[in-house]
């Protein structure tokens, strides 16, 4: 249902390919930076929708309402998808760079990347709370959100004081913390993004200038490697891991070498062995998001 | 006096994100959002730049409508009228979506950004008061809209567009001037009319807060500029140039303003130092939004270029900052800013001295406390949208007073007005079609110069 609204309220682009078959899900995947006639693809049956829907970042799916954050620096740009419905736009003045959203106890949550905070919005576009990090501006680049045993983390790119205080600084800066106390509760990933914790307590954060995912499950500690990629975006479902891989190629500041991908892929992950059954490649560079919407 | 929380109705062509965050435009959401905060009930209608749709934004609804023509461009009055037809639309556009609005909701005051005709149907309908704030400028987007059509060179094109601005204005309650423009008081409206200034945040522009950048202790210059044409990139070049001879660790940040790409700015860094422009920091100016408070306070002063388009908040946020600058002369005039005592224009805007008196102002602090004490009053007296509000809040219940006493008397004198500028529309389009005909057929040419030819002929025969 919420797949056919999209498909009638967004102009879209059909592409057809056999590398689309055998994957079982229903899929959104998010791309930023993109060209006025992208944004936003749906895997579905074989066929990949390209929406006209430019700069998108996080998604989150409450029901079958589909939020979708859009990257503008000079504020926040929030859209809702829900089918027969008028499609809402909530903006805000006050926060910027959005690159994450989600929905928790019924408050709506973003990641105001650009003011450098976790802020609770209303449905008005008010600012209710908010949890800046130190530092002014986009200083730590916090950038993806999750809830791990009712605990709201973040990754960050690191504790910066100043506006890109980040930049040339990532290596082993990243670090995933409690929003609300500013905790450190895991440290050295390069550029982190993407935390997720399974139903047995199992975290995964895409460590992506490190070029995989970390995988952490009590004593055990795997990084799930995927080199000359960035990787960002994962849906964990059933048997499988969807990880969202960006081509380094198109990064600016960023020296490619001869494993790197020439445009992003999505990569197919066996959760038990962590095995790559499959990689699809995408016509864009880059990937944000993955969201499973089965509907 | 009102004691409900106000429901104000509040029409301007150009609110932001859509159209860039500078203008008139910037001027209503700081008034906007100061209402919403003393518990108002507002509802913006604007414009769009992209998606017309009913949005949410900071608590207030924003109705964007559709005001760009969508009939055909070979039409005669898209070739004859083009200017007028555009502010036409606008007019339709907000005129549309004020009625449906009123449709949910019983406003007690509309309060217009007139430009064209905009408030001239929340007038007619007379169910609240109407009070119109004209500005000094149109805004950006729609000079460069009405700029790239061009002038017809019709009379009667004017004649539309100023005969409902008259009628419009003439039609409110009240007016409020920002920015010092010329209004005409013929009406005898003279006594109504309020005047404001541009306002801002000042608590967010303040010379206290954090600082946005580490510059490493090195006294720092901003430069707010274009930077893409060839004419800004070799006088920025020149003038950061001459400075660094005086000044060798000068922290350099541009803040540039038509960069719209995506490039990083390592890339923008690069491409800079191969024009001659070594920047320690370069920023494009949708980044550097929520970061302007944080990147004047960083700087010791400033130099603002090319800053039409971004009037008069690219002069107003450092001087709330408490930071002197040197500004590029013939961009805009300063008729916003009833002192100017505390800028530097140098008339001859020549890089030696613009150089030399951004390097006084690097040097001299005694110089810089001076001005940023001055700035900073002036500006807390003028352009504190706080102390604006009230103003205008003020005048709100005003007009809601007088519009309780007064309506009947004003319906009659609108109306009045009405009959007379219709007046002047039928013979202006009389004149028109003459001309219009005169330009296009050649049959109606020769049967001019025909009639002229026997007149004449007549006359001399008598």
């Amino acid at each position: 249902m919420l797949t056919e609204f999209l498909k009638s309220t967004i102009p879209c682009e059909v592409l057809e390919s056999t590398e689309y078959e055998g994957i079982d899900d229903t899929l959104l995947i998010s791309i930023p930076n993109s060209g006025e006639k992208d944004g936003l693809v749906l895997l579905e049956k074989g066929k990949a929708y390209c929406f006209s829907l430019p700069g998108c970042s996080g998604l989150w799916l409450e029901g079958n309402k589909l939020y979708v954050s859009v990257m503008s620096a000079s504020c926040m740009n929030l859209l809702i998808y829900e089918p027969g419905k008028p499609v809402q736009t909530i903006i805000s003045s006050k926060l910027g760079d959005i690159h994450d959203v989600r929905i928790i106890d019924d408050q709506l949550y973003v990641v105001s990347t650009g003011t450098n905070e976790v802020a609770i919005v209303d449905m008005t576009g008010r600012v209710r709370e908010s949890w800046p990090m130190h530092g002014y501006g986009d200083s730590c680049h916090i950038n993806c959100l999750d809830v791990w045993d009712g605990r709201l983390v973040a990754t960050a790119f690191g504790k910066f004081t100043t506006y890109r205080g980040y930049k040339g600084r990532t290596q082993g800066s990243g670090i995933l913390y409690d929003v609300k106390t500013r905790e450190t509760l895991f440290d050295g990933y390069s550029a982190p993004h993407t935390p997720r914790r399974d139903e047995n307590g199992a975290v995964y954060v895409c460590d992506s200038r490190g070029e995989g995912v970390s995988y952490h499950n009590k004593d055990e500690k795997k990084m799930i490697s995927f080199p000359g990629t960035f990787p960002r975006g994962m849906e964990i479902i059933k048997d499988k891991i969807y990880v969202g891989l960006s081509s380094l190629r198109h990064r600016a500041d960023t020296k490619d070498g001869d494993e790197c991908i020439p445009s992003a892929q999505l990569a197919v992950v066996d959760r038990k062995t962590f095995a790559t059954l499959k990689r699809v490649s995408l016509p864009q560079a880059e990937i944000y998001d993955v969201l499973a919407v089965n509907n | 006096m009102h004691k409900e929380p106000l429901k104000v109705c509040m029409i301007t062509p150009h609110f932001p994100p859509d159209f860039g965050w500078y203008g008139p435009g910037r001027d209503a959401m700081e008034l906007a959002e100061e209402l919403y905060q003393r518990g108002c009930q507002v509802e913006v209608i604007a414009c769009a730049e992209k998606h017309v749709a009913e949005t949410v934004q900071d608590g207030l609804k924003v109705i964007r409508t559709d005001w760009r023509s969508h009939g055909s461009n070979s039409s005669l009055v898209a070739n004859s009228l083009p200017q007028a037809r555009v502010l036409m639309n606008l007019n339709l556009s907000s005129w549309q979506a004020f009625l449906k609005a009123s449709e949910t909701t019983d406003f007690d005051i509309v309060d217009v950004a007139e430009f064209s005709a905009e408030s001239l149907v929340a007038s007619i309908m007379s169910d609240c008061p109407v009070v119109a704030r004209v500005y000094d400028n149109p805004p950006a987007f729609l000079s460069r809209e009405l700029d790239l059509i061009g002038d017809s060179g019709f009379k009667f094109e004017k004649l539309i567009s100023s005969t409902l601005r008259s009628l419009s204005a003439n039609s409110t309650t009240a007016v409020t001037t920002i920015g010092n423009p010329k209004v005409n008081t013929e009406n005898g409206k003279g006594e109504q009319i309020h005047r404001s200034n541009y306002s801002l945040n000042t608590a967010d522009f303040s010379p206290e807060g954090p600082l946005a950048i580490d510059t490493k202790g090195r006294p720092a210059l901003l430069i707010h500029t274009s930077i893409e044409s060839d004419k800004y990139k070799s006088l920025v070049s020149e003038i950061v140039t001459a400075v660094k001879k005086e000044i060798p660790d000068l922290w350099l940040t541009i803040v540039a303003h038509d960069i719209y790409s995506e490039s990083s700015e390592s890339e923008m860094k690069a491409a800079l130092a191969q024009s001659g422009i070594q920047c320690d920091m370069v920023i494009n100016h949708m980044m550097s939004r929520l970061l302007m408070p944080g990147l004047w306070r960083n700087s010791v002063c400033g130099l603002v270029l090319d800053w039409k388009s971004l009037a008069p908040y690219a002069v107003l946020e450092p001087l709330s900052c408490g930071k002197p600058i040197v500004i590029e002369s013939n961009c805009s005039n300063l008729d916003f800013l009833s002192n100017n005592e505390f800028l530097h224009q140098p008339a001859d805007f020549t890089v030696g001295a613009v150089a030399a008196k951004l390097v006084e102002l690097l040097k001299d602090e005694q110089l810089r406390t001076k001005l940023a004490t001055e700035a900073r009053k002036y500006i807390l007296a003028n352009h504190c949208r706080k102390s604006n509000a009230d103003r205008i809040v003020k005048n709100y219940q005003d007009a809601i007073e007088e519009f309780k006493t007064s309506r009947r008397k004003q319906k009659i004198e609108r109306m009045q007005n009405v009959i007379l500028q219709g007046r002047s529309i039928t013979k202006g389009l009389d004149q028109w079609l003459y001309d219009l005909l005169f330009v296009r057929s050649f049959r109606f040419r020769v049967s001019h110069w025909l009639k002229k030819f026997r007149n004449r002929e007549t006359a001399g025969s008598k």
